[in-house]
């Protein structure tokens, strides 16, 4: 049995009226001026003790009912199926820049354009909507990362997280490096209930200094956490992934950074946020990499006594009642 | 048989009373919660976390304590004062951008949520070192009106950098948002030394110093010492007529709560109440009088 809180703790101190019914009360006293006539009436007496005890009870019932009886809010550990993903959500300016969505389909009209950061959100409202069991984190990012959620199910709390990414313009220069070190950290003193990934989404590449993917480097392996990067494409033109040429010419800074994760040493897989398929691909992949057992915890919100209470209130006070008219027919 | 009639009269008015309060039982048991319009609040707090905020000069609880940190206090306060149904949300302020970090959620439901995000809230966020208050203010009022029937609390020691000119404001015009809300001024009236670095341990290592930062240009030279920050409640407040807001030089968090929790700001939503306790008081009320100790009537 959990603990009983109360609501309104202060009305318990009302709990002694119910001593009231058993104080000896002369208005119940039948007139009679001499009672040693009268036969000693024991039934009568344990009547009258019951009686009392019963309006003494349903006192203290309606007290306790008022004070607001609730078990506490209750957290049970379980184990389930899933990840913990810390998302990197780039929040930078360029993310603000609209684009042409880059896939085109028939039925699409030429003139779609979205913000990266629309198309980001989107692609991540669709994950956390698939996945939900998952336990997500969220951080921001430019210059500086921003933690704005740490690893939870709160979902709608996330959401709200994404939603605000999309208010206004996002400062101009992005630390990549630093977002990745942060969002590795956090799992630092975590204990490791279950299978961890970054997810970092962002519309460009970084340079890292060689300090930098050193640390990330290390990060990572130590806290076996893979990384999924979600990539927004700026437009048509931008680098395909998959045709990545080692002609240092071609190399822009996503290759460069798409070559670094490459030889992290830890899972690693980039997905397109535009590209449903690419998308659906990225789900399926986390699940059936990041299908370790999960401990997590549920809330189990406080029950609420009142009620209970009341009812027993009501049941005694009918006895109650019940008990008068008795007496008063038994006075005939 | 006047005695016998008399004794069943008076048990009858005594009993009566338990029967009253059996009635309210009843009532009780099966009321249902009652739809009734109470007020709501939806805020959007933005936090000033220009490198001014860092400035410890107000105190918690006799503990010195800076701008930032009371600033988060008094926002807790409010989040822990607003009743369910209520949301609020974070956004963070500095150089001359707003970045929102969460749009308002519901108070009861993500309170966990609302409360570690506020905690990570610090001035580690800050990606620029400037601070036009104006355009922050302007900012936080268009970020609400795209949010629905959201106030704002913009918290702030009011430290321009760079200096305004003498008469100039720095906020565009709001007059074509209908925006409610307050500007909170945090930090104390004696000017003070701005932080410049401070070492891992949180210890300031430098200070601003006159020569610099940006003094005022029209100032007379030696009049202008932008290098010390205080509350500048003259500028908050103009900003506030300029932008029809309410200004709140915080004195102590608690005021926040009960400045933000007014009814210009509110929203009537309804929100089902639990009012059995009506009933329920009442059937102790008879129950006690009927129990309470008397003399016997004489006759």
């Amino acid at each position: 049995m959990p603990g009983i809180e109360f609501q309104q703790p202060l009305l318990l101190l009302l709990l002694p009226l119910a001593l009231l019914p058993l104080l000896p009360n002369r208005a119940d006293a039948l007139p009679f001026p001499w009672i040693e006539w009268l036969p000693a009436d024991i039934t009568g007496q344990r009547l009258h003790r019951l009686w009392q005890w019963l309006a003494a009870l349903t006192i203290a019932l309606l007290v306790a009912a008022l004070a607001g009886p609730m078990s506490p809010e209750n957290v049970i550990e379980r184990i389930g199926r899933g990840a913990e993903i810390s998302i990197l959500l780039d929040r930078s300016a360029s993310m603000d820049s609209e684009i042409r969505r880059a896939i085109q389909k028939d039925y699409q009209l030429t003139e779609v354009t979205q913000t990266k950061n629309g198309i980001a959100r989107e692609a991540l409202t669709w994950l956390l909507a698939q996945r939900p069991e998952n336990r997500y984190a969220l951080t921001l990012f430019n210059v500086v990362p921003m933690r704005i959620a740490e690893f939870t199910d709160d979902s709608a709390f996330l959401q709200a997280g994404l939603d605000a990414s999309g208010i206004g313009r996002g400062p101009k220069e992005t630390n990549m490096g630093r977002a990745l070190l942060s969002a590795i950290n956090a799992f630092n003193q975590r204990p490791y209930t279950g299978s961890r990934a970054v997810l970092l989404v962002s519309d460009g590449g970084a340079k890292l200094d060689e300090k930098t993917r050193q640390q990330i480097q290390e990060g990572m392996q130590r806290n076996k956490i893979s990384l999924y990067f979600i990539y927004v494409q700026s437009g048509i033109n931008t680098p395909d992934f998959e045709l990545v040429g080692t002609d240092a010419k071609t190399r822009s800074e996503e290759i460069e950074l798409h070559l670094f994760f490459q030889k992290i040493g830890v899972k690693y897989q980039v997905f397109q946020a535009d590209d449903l398929a690419s998308m659906s691909d990225a789900v399926a992949i986390i699940d059936g990499q990041e299908n370790l057992p999960l401990t997590y915890f549920e809330r189990i919100p406080g029950v609420d006594y009142s009620r209970f209470l009341l009812i027993c209130a009501l049941l005694s006070c009918a006895a109650l009642t019940l008990m008068a008219v008795l007496r008063l027919e038994s006075l005939k | 048989m006047s005695t016998r009639n008399n004794i069943v009269e008076r048990l009858l008015d005594k009993n009566n009373l338990i029967v009253l309060a059996l009635v309210s039982l009843i009532v009780c048991v099966f009321m249902q919660p009652r739809v009734m319009n109470r007020p709501t609040y939806k805020f959007q707090v933005t936090f000033d976390i220009s490198q001014s905020m860092k400035v410890r000069d107000l105190l918690i609880d006799g503990t010195e304590a800076s701008r930032l940190t009371v600033a988060k206090q008094a926002a807790r306060g409010l989040l822990q004062s607003l009743p369910c149904g209520s949301s609020i949300g974070w956004s963070v302020f500095t150089g001359r951008r707003v970045v929102a970090l969460v749009t308002p959620a519901e108070v009861c439901e993500h309170y966990a949520g609302l409360l570690s995000s506020l905690g990570f809230i610090d001035s580690g966020m800050r990606w620029a070192n400037a601070s036009g208050i104006g355009k922050g203010l302007h900012q936080s009022i268009r970020a609400a009106d795209a949010l629905d029937e959201t106030q704002i609390v913009f918290i702030t020691d009011g430290q321009e950098a760079p200096p305004q000119r003498t008469g100039h404001r720095g906020m565009p015009s709001t007059d074509k948002y209908k925006i409610n809300g307050l500007i909170v001024g945090v930090g104390g009236e004696t000017p003070v030394r701005i932080p410049k670095t401070v070492d891992q341990a949180g210890r300031v290592t430098a200070y601003w110093q006159a020569d610099e930062v940006v003094q005022k240009p029209d100032a007379a030279f030696g009049q202008s010492h932008e290098e010390l920050s205080s509350r500048q409640d003259v500028h908050l407040r103009k900003l506030a007529r300029l932008a029809e807001l309410n200004y709140l030089p915080l004195e102590s968090p608690d005021q926040l709560p009960e400045a933000a929790m007014v009814k210009a700001l509110g929203l009537d939503k309804p929100v089902p109440v639990d009012l059995r306790w009506i009933p329920a008081s009442l059937a102790l009320l008879f129950i006690c009088c009927r129990f309470l100790p008397r003399r016997a009537r004489q006759w």
